[in-house]
């Protein structure tokens, strides 16, 4: 527990949806001059208002209520409180005028007459289809099953202002309409030619969308808001980097795409990865963990890059702790959700996983300009607009989305490091899916949930941004790694029991553990996807880090060494007896549980 | 069963060439014993070779079923040709400037890089798998070793190990202190060039510069 005070969540979004006025941009110039007195009465003082756009500006004490033009007197030093309304829907408000911030009021002391411009610049058309962003049933499904961000813009006047954020992927269309503000001129990188242009070439006309990813993912992190196009990203004025590290996906480049410019990016969204749906092992690279070390320990002034990754597609073959770039501990694995809040068909379980976000097939996003995108003019069932895509998803449309929100956090409270950005998402994330038999209760300081398809989670960007604000960082991190133990024990085959060993934990200092990795090698059985492995803690808590599944092409990965990682006993404490089962699920193939051991990563506060 | 699929371990192919026969033979031999891969071999795997991951010592198996082909990435559109072999698989990520040639039964690994060195923007490899049984992402070798060298050298000594070295530094990679990209010409030369490098005590770690099969989500 790292808050300064008894932090409170936001207010529930569902409760002052109905009450708050649908906002948009509000450009306010204020303009006052001199109206004079009498010396002998407080002089009268007039309030003109002005509003361009669609909407209109009501006050308090009454007065103001008109639309384009209108002006009221008022009393000296009266404060008029002016609100601005929308007449197209939701959205937030802009104050220009340094008095009134981002909210969707502003109120003016009138020690003179005062002139002041609102004008409606920027319905973004195409917000009101972001469910993810606010969910108003929009797309069938559940109402409020979204990320709630919409507080922190208009309460915090938060929207990832200097925050960088980089988009690893196959390119990034720096001039997109909608992208291009916010895009951080010259700090992209182009594996290709060595320059700084990641914008994706053309593909050829037999492939539209071929490398139009990225420019989708760019567009949930930070599509400009208030523009008049597009919709928005979560962080809707955060900087963006593009690195089309997909191009040419070499293991020097990985590291590279991982380190470069750490002093400056804070926020690096890869909504990439070993292919999906093998059930086999994704080893990452040595260059891709060393450019994560480096990215954590020299990122941001030493508080390090938030790694946000997409937790994969391939469910139900394969599990996110096959893949050793989600389940790396410098990571923060993101599985999907629908609009209704539920698993996403394709979102893979795994003890690995941190939290959850929308990436149902219908997100609403940016796409490669014209005909060169997911969205072409041949498109049946999409947006008019083929700038703008309505059919994005995975989980890595659930990764952008979290990157956005974790941008949010890190302009409310630059201080955070790598390590409190994952505490205030495990600790802040909504328990989604309240039925699902899969959600376990524990810890009370913090209290956390866990479940192995969601993480702790639907990330809740308006409860992270507050805690966020008050957070006190993390003590040091502690690293305890215990010696292997070599049980070279047969593995009943096709037994549900199988075989378990024990390895005694003592003296860590590690009181609260924050991920654990489990090194594990059954090198010798013949059909590892009949494997489960089951990691049991002191205290009775379980991990499944693998399931019993099925390999393309019936040809599975073996482990030797493999590293599984697991988010699942956050703020246990490291001492006591863990244990780890292993069972076969399936008859034909044998093998031996030949070794493992754990590294605890934690803090020895308590 | 259905999901079986259980071929004999077969010997390396006869048509390899000389240095990857002898890479397989001496890395068949090393990973032998316990812990060693076992499963059932897939029917195109030809053999192992090893090469470091960091300190630790990975196999990877020849698909000989593929080649993978490299152009200047900038030049799509290349020729969909080449003498004596299949035209181009479908490859199963979209980059530019990577392809995959489906190797003929009667066509040897190693001549795939002689049909395709008609134009001088092509670098082939062999392709590899992380398992004996076919199983894992594939893998190819574009040219090109990371090099890890000791931060604690002084100046002076890294500057003379990266003179002396005969490979061109083609860049310092930002993932360490004294990590450079070196030059190597692509296929098994770069894998043979790092384990070289790394077995020579010199530097801390050697890995060749893997092209791997990487994937939107």
């Amino acid at each position: 527990m790292r808050e300064k005070s008894s932090t409170r969540l936001s207010p529930d979004p569902r409760r002052t949806r109905a009450s708050r006025p649908p906002l948009i941009l509000i450009v306010a110039a204020l303009a006052a001059c001199d109206g004079g007195g009498n010396g002998e009465s407080l002089p009268e003082r007039t309030l003109r208002v002005v509003v361009s756009g669609n909407g209109t500006v009501t006050s308090v004490p009454a007065g103001i209520d008109c639309e384009p033009d209108c002006t009221a007197s008022f009393a000296d030093g009266t404060v008029v409180t002016l609100t601005a309304t929308s007449a197209t829907g939701a959205g937030v408000a802009n104050w220009d005028a340094a008095s009134c911030g981002s909210s969707d009021t502003c109120r003016i002391t009138l020690k003179a007459d005062a002139f002041v411009t609102a004008a409606f610049a920027g319905q973004d058309p195409l917000f009101g289809l972001q469910w993810h962003l606010d969910n108003r049933g929009q797309s069938g499904g559940a109402v409020g099953e979204d990320v709630n961000v919409l507080p922190v813009w208009t309460k915090s006047g938060i929207r990832g202002e200097g925050v960088r954020t980089v988009v690893v992927d196959d390119g990034l269309e720096v001039a997109h309409e909608d992208l291009a503000i916010n895009v951080v001129e010259g700090a992209g990188w182009n594996y290709l030619d060595g320059g700084t242009d990641p914008t994706p070439p053309a593909p050829p006309l037999s492939d539209p969308g071929r490398s139009a990813h990225g420019t989708s993912v760019g567009g949930l992190i930070a599509a400009r808001d208030l523009n008049g196009r597009g919709g928005r990203g979560v962080a809707p004025r955060a900087g963006l980097v593009g690195y089309n590290l997909l191009q040419r996906s070499t293991s020097a480049n990985e590291g590279d795409a991982m380190a470069r410019d750490a002093p400056e990016n804070a926020v690096s969204n890869n909504s990439w990865g070993p292919t999906d749906g093998q059930g086999t092992l994704g080893h990452s690279s040595f260059e891709w963990r060393n450019g994560i070390r480096t990215g954590l320990t020299a990122g941001r002034g030493g508080r390090g890059i938030i790694y946000v990754w997409a937790a994969g597609n391939g469910a139900p073959r394969d599990n996110s702790n096959y893949d050793g770039y989600a389940n790396h501990r410098g990571v923060i694995a993101v599985a999907s959700v629908d609009h209704d809040g539920r698993q996403s068909f394709f979102s893979e379980r795994g003890a690995n996983l941190w939290v959850s976000a929308p990436g149902m097939l219908s997100l609403v996003t940016t796409d490669q300009t014209g005909d060169l995108g997911f969205n072409t003019s041949a498109s049946a069932r999409n947006l008019p607009d083929t700038n703008y895509t309505s059919d994005f998803g995975g989980t890595s449309g659930a990764a952008p989305i979290v990157s956005g929100t974790v941008a949010l956090m890190l302009e409310a409270n630059p201080a955070l490091g790598w390590r409190d950005v994952r505490l205030i998402l495990a600790q802040t994330a909504r328990r989604n899916d309240e039925t699902d038999p899969g959600w376990v209760d524990f810890g009370s300081d913090p209290p956390y949930h866990f479940n192995h398809r969601y993480g702790f989670g639907v990330v809740d960007a308006a409860a992270a941004v507050e805690v966020a604000g008050t957070w006190e960082n993390a003590g040091p991190q502690m690293t305890s790694t215990t010696v292997v133990s070599r049980p070279s024990r047969p593995i009943p085959d096709n037994n549900a029991i199988g075989v378990s060993d024990a390895i005694p934990v003592s003296g860590t200092g590690i009181r609260r553990i924050e991920f654990i990795e489990v090194t594990f090698s059954a090198g010798d059985h013949t059909h590892s996807g009949d494997l489960e492995v089951v990691l049991t803690s002191p205290t009775g808590a379980q991990s499944t880090l693998a399931e019993f599944h099925t390999c393309a092409n019936n040809a599975c990965s073996v482990y030797l060494d493999w590293v599984f990682g697991s988010a699942r006993h956050l703020g246990e404490d490291a001492d006591g007896v863990w244990r780890l089962t292993v069972s076969d699920r399936f008859p034909g193939d044998t093998g031996t549980f030949q070794s493992w051991r754990l590294a605890f990563h934690g803090t020895g506060l308590p | 069963m259905w999901r079986r699929n259980k071929a004999s371990n077969r010997c390396p192919a006869p048509g390899l060439s000389a240095t990857l026969c002898a890479g397989l033979l001496f890395s068949m031999a090393a990973v032998a014993g316990p812990g060693g891969e076992n499963s059932g071999p897939h029917e195109t795997l030809k053999g192992s070779l090893y090469w470091y991951d960091g300190d630790l010592r990975r196999t990877v198996w020849v698909d000989a079923d593929l080649s993978a082909e490299f152009t200047s990435p900038t030049t799509d559109g290349h020729e969909d040709t080449a003498p004596g072999l299949d035209p181009p698989m479908p490859a199963p990520v979209r980059q530019a400037g990577i392809r995959f040639w489906k190797v003929g039964q009667a066509i040897r690994p190693d001549e795939v890089a002689v049909r395709l060195s008609v134009s001088s923007s092509r670098r082939s490899s062999p392709v590899f798998r992380d398992t004996l049984s076919g199983g894992g992402p594939i893998r190819a070798l574009p040219g090109g070793v990371i090099v890890y060298l000791d931060p604690s050298l002084p100046p002076a000594e890294i500057d003379a190990w990266l003179i002396r070295y005969p490979p061109n530094v083609v860049r310092r990679l930002p993932i360490g202190p004294h990590v450079y990209l070196i030059d190597t010409p692509p296929g098994l030369e770069s894998l043979e060039t790092a384990n070289r490098i790394y077995e020579s005590g010199e530097v801390i770690a050697a890995t060749p510069n893997w092209w791997m099969e990487r994937s939107r989500r």
